[in-house]
């Protein structure tokens, strides 16, 4: 009877046929892996060099020329957005406001930045004198740059065809019933005085506004038109189904110097218009709320 | 001739590479697919035999042998000349099966082949390989090699299968080379078990 030592069978293992186990092991079955996945493997193996062998470096700076490609456009296009803005900012200010009507919203303005506003007092005095010039109401902002600048700038487009007036904001319509004094007369003639002068004599109102806005009488051929007109006024207002925004006189002053606008609101003030003056004032308060309201003002705020 | 991705190794005919595997893996890491060619088909078949008999399970096989593949692909820009391809190809479908037995049951405890050392003290003529027939013989040592257990099992194929040695079956598995000839030792003692029982 012998007995087997594990360490004499190990070592016979380790020869080069394996021990007594090795040729029985190599006659086991020799099965190999199925077709399907030789054809998966080789399939993978030609993928993965085809997939990126040298193409790698291709689109690496494929994608980075892609990139650089779209930073440029971006930028180019941002660029003609903004030349484009400006161009319609300066050239077209009346157009704009014609569109903005249209489109029922106020358009929006760069807000000026004041000069260092200077103390309330003398703030105060120099508003007081604006006001007191005669014919005060000075071109607004965009028009002085643009007599400034005169140079070779496309044409400002005709102005809009007379379109019949839009109704004036909800807002400004409820505060509005205070007629002038002097616009009484007219007022009770021409219900729609105001609006059509906001749509037809937009213009107008720059080189006039005493005229139109500031209480001129009614001349007869206004009054022979009238009729004419308030109809196209009332369409008009049928059609559209939200008030646009504010009298262009309001538009007009948001387009002013600041102290210029106080100046205009002291001097609407003065003339028994107070509620245009108060309407004006708000205004001026939300595009400019950091400046400080001389106290003759302030006290038209409550 | 390198062969298309649809088309099957096996009707490849014989290509006579001396390159060796390491050569050839840095070819197809350089983009030469008929080197992977030539590496499969030397590897493919004890690859997958290493793996059945580990893995008993021939969808286990399929899977775990196609992800080997899969991984040396992957990989193949990180292969050095300076390790053997055999060893590196089998070190991913060790770490793969590994991973499969982790996550199949508990590893079988080695306690149970020392009974199987007590009891193995059979007289050298009553050896049953003497007198099963070899249908009976590879029966025998097929389940033998099913029930040994894990890791034995897996450092036995290295040695049976793949015919690696203790530094390379230790380098395969991450084990010492003693805990290797403890694993081989309590295999032939369970096979040798299967036959005399």
């Amino acid at each position: 009877m012998s007995r087997h030592d594990p360490e004499r069978d190990l070592n016979r293992l380790l020869d080069a046929d394996r021990g007594e186990y090795g040729a029985l092991y190599q006659r086991l079955s020799r099965t190999e892996p199925p077709r399907r996945i030789d054809r998966a493997v080789l399939g993978e193996a030609s993928r993965a060099i085809r997939g990126n062998h040298r193409p790698a470096r291709a689109q690496r700076w494929l994608i980075g020329l892609g990139s650089a490609a779209g930073v440029v456009l971006a930028a180019g296009i941002a660029w003609q957005v903004g030349q484009q803005v400006r161009t319609q900012q300066v050239v077209a200010p009346v157009a704009e406001d014609a569109r903005a009507r249209d489109s029922g919203f106020i358009p929006v303005q760069p807000i000026i930045v004041p000069a260092e506003p200077s103390s309330t007092g003398a703030m105060s005095a120099r508003i007081e004198e604006l006001a007191a010039q005669p014919g005060a109401k000075t071109e607004p902002v965009v028009a002085k740059a643009r007599a400034a600048a005169p140079v070779a700038r496309p044409q400002a487009p005709p102005p809009a065809p007379a379109l019949p007036a839009p109704p004036a904001p909800a807002m400004a319509r409820e505060e509005t019933p205070l007629p002038d004094v002097r616009d009484t007369a007219t007022a009770e003639a021409f219900p729609e005085k105001s609006e059509r002068d906001d749509a037809t004599s937009a213009p107008q109102a720059k080189s006039a506004p005493a005229e139109s806005d500031m209480g001129g009488t009614a001349k007869p051929s206004e009054i022979r038109m009238g009729s004419e007109r308030e109809s196209d006024a009332r369409r008009t207002r049928a059609m559209s189904p939200q008030a646009p925004s504010g009298s262009v006189q309001l538009r007009n002053n948001m387009q002013l110097a600041p102290e210029v606008w106080l100046a205009e609101i002291v001097r609407l003030e003065r003339a028994g218009r107070r509620q245009q003056a108060i309407e004006n004032l708000r205004l001026f308060q939300r595009l400019h709320p950091d400046w400080e309201l001389p106290e003759s003002l302030r006290r038209l705020q409550e | 001739m390198p062969m298309t991705p649809g088309a099957d190794c096996l009707t490849l005919m014989p290509m006579g590479d001396e390159r060796t595997d390491e050569e050839l893996m840095l070819a197809y890491a350089g983009g030469d697919m008929l080197a992977f060619e030539m590496l499969y088909r030397r590897h493919r078949g004890t690859l997958y035999r290493f793996l059945l008999r580990s893995l008993r399970l021939r969808a286990d096989a399929d899977e775990v042998f196609q992800e080997t593949w899969s991984r040396a692909i992957a990989a193949r820009a990180r292969y050095r000349a300076d390790a053997k391809f055999t060893t590196w190809l089998l070190q991913i479908a060790h770490n793969l099966v590994i991973d499969r037995f982790r996550r199949a049951r508990p590893q079988a405890s080695e306690e149970e082949a020392d009974t199987v050392f007590r009891n193995l003290d059979a007289p050298e003529e009553d050896r049953p390989d003497h007198v099963l027939s070899e249908f009976e013989q590879r029966r025998r040592l097929q389940l033998a090699l099913e029930e040994l257990p894990e890791e034995q099992r897996v450092t036995f194929l290295l040695r049976m299968e793949n015919g690696l040695g203790l530094e390379e079956i230790s380098e395969v598995t991450g084990a010492g080379r003693e805990t290797v000839k403890s694993r081989l030792r309590y295999a032939l003692a369970r096979v040798r078990a299967r036959f005399e029982s």
